[in-house]
């Protein structure tokens, strides 16, 4: 794994914009071509081998949060509970998720968390750094079969949904709006009906979730965490609306930090884990301190002996967890984060891609570059 | 497989388009009744896109239509921030 300095496209920005990523310079540049990461094929295969193990380990985690009524702990509303505890029994359909891990070439890929709710920087991933590949280095490789693997898992998806066909909503926000755009497309490539709204605009008419022009929801893809949802005023009306939700309410199991020390005691010193707990660890060592729901790098604090590193934000209310300090390397000042998707849940076969995002400091944030890949 | 193969997409290039048009200094005196929702219907049209917003309904959040249907009840703890992550 090499960092590689690069001269940048010609016009890049309209070339990212062309694919779709119009939100590259919300004031410091968020898309950097300036630099590109190398990867051996082992690696990759290390990167995809990863994905899926861990994949299968979130799941039996699930299952042993849902055993043992974990739910407190993990800061989830007692409401909540017959939602996600449904839809785990139903299995209904469920897209794609974002592990991050730390990785530099050398041993393990290590996991520093898991966001299958609503995981972003895949417009990024599965289009503008592969239309850079195809201008930049074509005849090269890229990990990365986000979009073919997304329009394959509709297609499988489209039974389950009601009529052949899925609405999607977001916040009104740029960058919300074109990764929900970006779904829209290859749902619409799969051959399934679809239209996009805000998610404000979801209306509830005594008895059904109803679109801004009043017909019936039956299947939503909604970029909008659980956490939120299941606190809002039609939080209330979940359980009852028939409504198909993609992610389905269990994800958000996915999503908590609580997840990585249930994972940690189920697979204790497992080579993908990092060691994680409920409490602080000693103060001799160097350690992570993320919320419970925490969000974009906020309110973590990075603890070394001597002295603590703490981002802003607002979280936190809810609760903690502990991770051990990953031994993240820094590529020319930079320390990237590895964004390891996957597509569906298909035992050996999920993983599907990575994008990088790399920053100044060792916790990822939502000032952070995406840098594209490649490998031979 | 570790390759995608040719990408081609639509709805987001439409999107593209229209908020790279949204972002460009303002056209003079436009028009008074044209307002956010309406300008993005009109940009999916002419994409060919779907939309199904209802236009000019003057969404407010926790608001009840004469017909009944309550809106604004899901997005509250989202504002100003991104539901993404």
């Amino acid at each position: 794994m090499r960092r590689i300095a690069a001269l940048p496209r010609a016009n890049w920005q309209s070339k990212v914009e062309a694919a779709g990523l119009t939100w590259h310079t919300p004031g410091e540049p968020y898309w950097n071509e300036s630099a590109f990461y190398e990867f051996t094929a082992r690696e990759v295969d290390i990167l995809e081998a990863a994905a899926n193990e861990l994949e299968q380990m979130s799941l039996a985690a699930v299952q042993h949060v849902i055993d043992n009524k974990l739910y407190a702990q993990m800061g989830i509303p007692a409401g909540a509970v017959p939602l996600v505890e449904a839809s785990w029994e139903a299995e209904p359909p469920s897209l794609y998720g974002r592990f991050d891990l730390a990785y530099c070439g050398d041993g393990s890929p290590k996991l520093l968390e898991y966001n299958a709710d609503t995981p972003t920087s895949l417009l990024e991933a599965a289009v503008a750094q592969w239309y850079w590949l195809e201008d930049a280095h074509p005849g090269r490789g890229q990990f990365n079969s986000i979009h073919d693997r997304l329009i394959a898992l509709w297609k499988e998806l489209a039974p389950s949904l009601p009529g052949g066909r899925i609405d999607f909503c977001s916040m009104n926000d740029l960058e919300d709006q074109m990764t929900v755009a970006y779904l829209l497309d290859t749902a619409l490539q799969a051959g399934l009906a679809a239209s996009m709204f805000p998610i404000d605009e979801i209306g509830w008419d005594g008895a059904r979730f109803v679109a801004p022009d009043e017909t019936p929801l039956g299947s939503v893809f909604k970029l909008y965490p659980w956490e939120w949802m299941v606190r809002e005023e039609f939080g209330a009306h979940l359980g009852a609306s028939g409504v198909i939700w993609v992610e389905p309410a269990w994800k958000m199991l996915l999503s908590n930090k609580g997840l990585l020390p249930v994972m940690w005691k189920l697979y204790p010193h497992h080579p993908n884990l990092l060691e994680a707990s409920w409490d602080a660890p000693d103060a001799d060592r160097a350690w992570v301190r993320k919320p419970l729901l925490g969000r974009e790098g906020a309110n973590v604090t990075l603890h070394r002996p001597g002295g603590d590193f703490e981002t802003a934000g607002e979280y936190g209310e809810e609760g903690f967890v502990y991770q051990d300090l990953a031994p993240l390397k820094s590529f020319d000042g930079k320390y990237p984060v590895i964004g390891s998707w996957v597509i569906g849940h298909r035992e050996g076969d999920a993983a599907a891609g990575i994008g990088i995002r790399e920053s100044d400091i060792p916790i990822t944030t939502n000032l952070s570059q995406f840098v594209p890949h490649l490998f031979d | 497989m570790k390759k995608s193969h040719s990408i081609t997409l639509t709805v987001v290039v439409a999107m593209g388009m229209a908020a790279r048009a949204q972002q460009a200094p303002p056209a003079p005196a436009a028009p008074a009744a044209t307002q956010p929702c309406e300008e993005r219907r009109k940009a999916a049209q002419a994409a060919g896109t779907p939309f199904t917003e209802a236009c000019g309904h003057g969404t407010t959040a926790g608001t009840t239509a004469a017909h009944g249907t309550s809106r604004g009840g899901f997005g509250a703890t989202g504002q100003g921030h991104s539901g993404g992550g």
